[in-house]
């Protein structure tokens, strides 16, 4: 679908954990949307010119609206305006784009930091709930602090539900409590898998962790074509 | 059309903002016939609107559009 303008309102929006800001917009003209798991709206962002870039968290099942999900620690122009806006106020924005998408692979590995799980929580829903994807994903979600976790209980229902789905939570700076993967995201990622062949692996979060996960991938075997990741975060 | 635009191939990360809002002057093909990512390059000076062109540039991630106006001469975007 070619990308458009929308115009939507401000339905919900909530603070998750520590500094994750998650807003639901409901479309208002046009009222129905069509795009691509993992792709993005470009937003007006009173201040900044040029639109911003906000990966949708929703699937496109859900087609009268989105939703995005923001770290708002950075307190940047765009994070502040989406935190200021309140439930009915409206919003502009030219959508759909971004070529983050799914391919063909024979297994699908996610790989997340903070709030990179954006575009790859769509994703997820999309293939698990909607397409009934049989292909086994896993999914490596990095968050700092035990403060920063949210959307646990939501990926610990899907893994018991779906098989074919497991979820890694790692903290790298974690409390004696915590029970999972601990470290850098990347070397949890190498410590679950031994073969790494017919595997995609979409990336998206710091540039730390695409650059450094990147190289261990190639450094596997796994070819450029199936190393995937979002070129604008 | 008063606006030229110019991609910087090196700087560009292949974000695609470009060729959403301004499909028929921006695309994306591939750095060299080795290379696998994909990168803008323009194929028109034409077929979007000087706003639409500026937009792309002003929403590209890494400034990788630069945008002058012919008429003058003045590079509008990024700003110097």
């Amino acid at each position: 679908m070619a990308a458009q303008w929308f115009r939507a309102k401000v339905a919900d929006k909530q603070m998750l954990a520590s500094k994750f800001l998650w807003v639901h917009l409901e479309l208002v003209q046009p009222d129905r949307i069509e795009f691509t798991a993992g792709q993005y709206v470009m937003m007006r962002v009173p201040g900044i010119m040029g639109l911003k870039q906000y990966s949708i968290v929703s699937a496109p099942s859900v087609n009268h609206g989105v939703e995005l999900l923001v770290d708002v620690a950075p307190q940047g122009l765009g994070s502040k305006y989406l935190q200021d806006l309140k439930p009915g106020d409206g919003v502009e924005f030219m959508a759909p784009a971004g070529r983050f998408v799914v391919g063909p692979d024979k297994e699908l590995w996610f790989v997340a930091t903070g709030s990179g799980i954006s575009s790859i929580k769509g994703m997820i829903m999309d293939l698990l709930v909607d397409k009934q994807d049989k292909r086994p994903m896993w999914l490596h979600w990095g968050l700092r602090y035990p403060e920063d976790v949210f959307w646990f209980t939501d990926f610990a229902e899907l893994a018991e539900e779906y098989a074919n789905f497991t979820f890694d939570p790692v903290l790298s700076k974690p409390n004696e409590r915590w029970k999972f993967c601990q470290g850098h995201v990347t070397e949890c990622v190498v410590k679950h898998h031994r073969d790494f062949s017919g595997v995609g692996v979409y990336l998206c979060g710091n540039k730390g962790m695409i650059e450094e996960m990147s190289k261990i991938l190639l450094e596997k075997g796994v070819t450029k074509d199936r190393i995937h990741y979002e070129e604008y975060y | 059309m008063a606006y030229k635009v110019t991609v910087l191939r090196d700087k560009c990360i292949g974000a695609a903002s470009c060729v959403a809002i301004a499909a028929k002057v921006f695309q994306l093909d591939k750095e060299n016939s080795e290379s696998k990512a994909l990168k803008a390059t323009v194929i028109s000076q034409e077929g979007n609107t000087d706003d639409e062109k500026l937009l792309a540039a002003q929403s590209c991630p890494t400034a990788a559009i630069v945008v002058i106006d012919e008429e003058t001469g003045e590079q509008i975007w990024p700003p110097k």
